[in-house]
């Protein structure tokens, strides 16, 4: 009886990370505003090359090797050698200040929790304000 | 068959539950690590840097893969042989030997390098550059072994010393 009930109980877990192959590639199960909450903040300044240098810097910080970038579109993208993640981060200029938005995935699995975005907020903030006083 | 049965359900739900809290903390010596990947260049020229930069990576055997003169990004990689050539000859012959032995031997077959250097203004006209270098090592049945940055400060030293030369180098056409 046991035995059938941790099969069930398996099976339960397995049928839970299930998904079609539309919703695996729209990841539609997630609300979009919701999602770009958490991961954009906003920074007071308008030098978008100052926040994208600042964005550079900090990913070597964490480790990560930068695959793409572009100034026009506003995009870095990375992978971190340390975390074994792939991130991208977008910039993108929003009346006197610039909108800094992440997104990161490990393997299969994107990055859904909130505080990671923070820290790496937190780690552009700090970036950000050492440049603007010369200390690195 | 319970207790196996019992390790796979909590292996999967533990693998649904990974947590990411600390995900993106920089470790507590990454200012020091910063000044390591750091050279401060006396010149205004951010462009004639970048240059010197992907002539070094070429120097070194590296194909770029990515560049970006705005933002002052290059990002190149290179494949070499890892581990002693004698080392493995002398695996595959013990395996050979062993008559008990029924799988083949397993060692550091081949190394990926990743190399990114940026390039950034400082606010007394002069050049920040900030190198960083990474490797995944692969075994010889050409599954990752190991990924990892390199943290090496000989290695960020040697660095630098190249690209001055190469600055000059490049400046001369040479």
């Amino acid at each position: 009886m046991k035995q059938y009930v941790l099969i069930g109980c398996l099976g339960f877990l397995l049928a839970g990370c299930g998904m079609t192959v539309n919703q695996a590639a729209l990841d539609s199960s997630v609300s979009q505003v919701v999602t770009r909450n958490y991961q954009s903040r906003s920074f007071d300044t308008t030098d978008k090359l100052e926040v994208m240098n600042n964005i550079v810097a900090t990913m070597q910080d964490l480790g990560f090797v930068i695959e793409k970038a572009d100034k026009d579109i506003g995009t870095i993208s990375g992978f971190s050698f340390t975390t074994q993640t792939n991130m991208t981060v977008s910039v993108r200029p929003k009346g006197n200040s610039i909108l800094v938005r992440a997104n990161a995935s490990k393997g299969t699995r994107a990055i859904t929790d909130p505080q990671a975005y923070q820290n790496f907020f937190n780690a552009l903030s700090q970036s950000l304000f050492l440049t603007a006083n010369e200390v690195l | 068959m319970k207790k196996l049965l019992g390790l796979v359900g909590l292996c999967v739900w533990m693998s649904a539950c990974a947590s990411y809290t600390n995900l993106y903390v920089p470790d507590a010596n990454y200012l020091e690590r910063r000044n390591i990947e750091t050279r401060i260049f006396d010149t205004q020229n951010t462009k004639e840097l970048l240059v010197a930069s992907a002539q070094l990576l070429q120097d070194m055997g590296y194909t770029i893969t990515e560049s970006d003169a705005d933002i002052g990004v290059i990002t190149a990689t290179k494949m070499r042989e890892a581990g002693s050539t004698v080392g493995k000859v002398a695996l595959e012959i013990l395996a050979i030997l062993d008559k008990h032995n029924t799988q083949d031997p397993v060692y550091e077959d081949k190394q990926k390098f990743f190399v990114t250097v940026v390039n950034s203004k400082t606010k007394d006209r002069k050049v920040r550059t900030r190198v960083t270098f990474a490797r995944i090592t692969y075994d010889n049945l050409g599954a990752v072994m190991k990924i990892e940055k390199l943290k090496d400060t000989k290695l960020y030293a040697e660095f630098f010393d190249k690209l001055s030369q190469s600055v000059f180098l490049t400046a001369n056409n040479i």
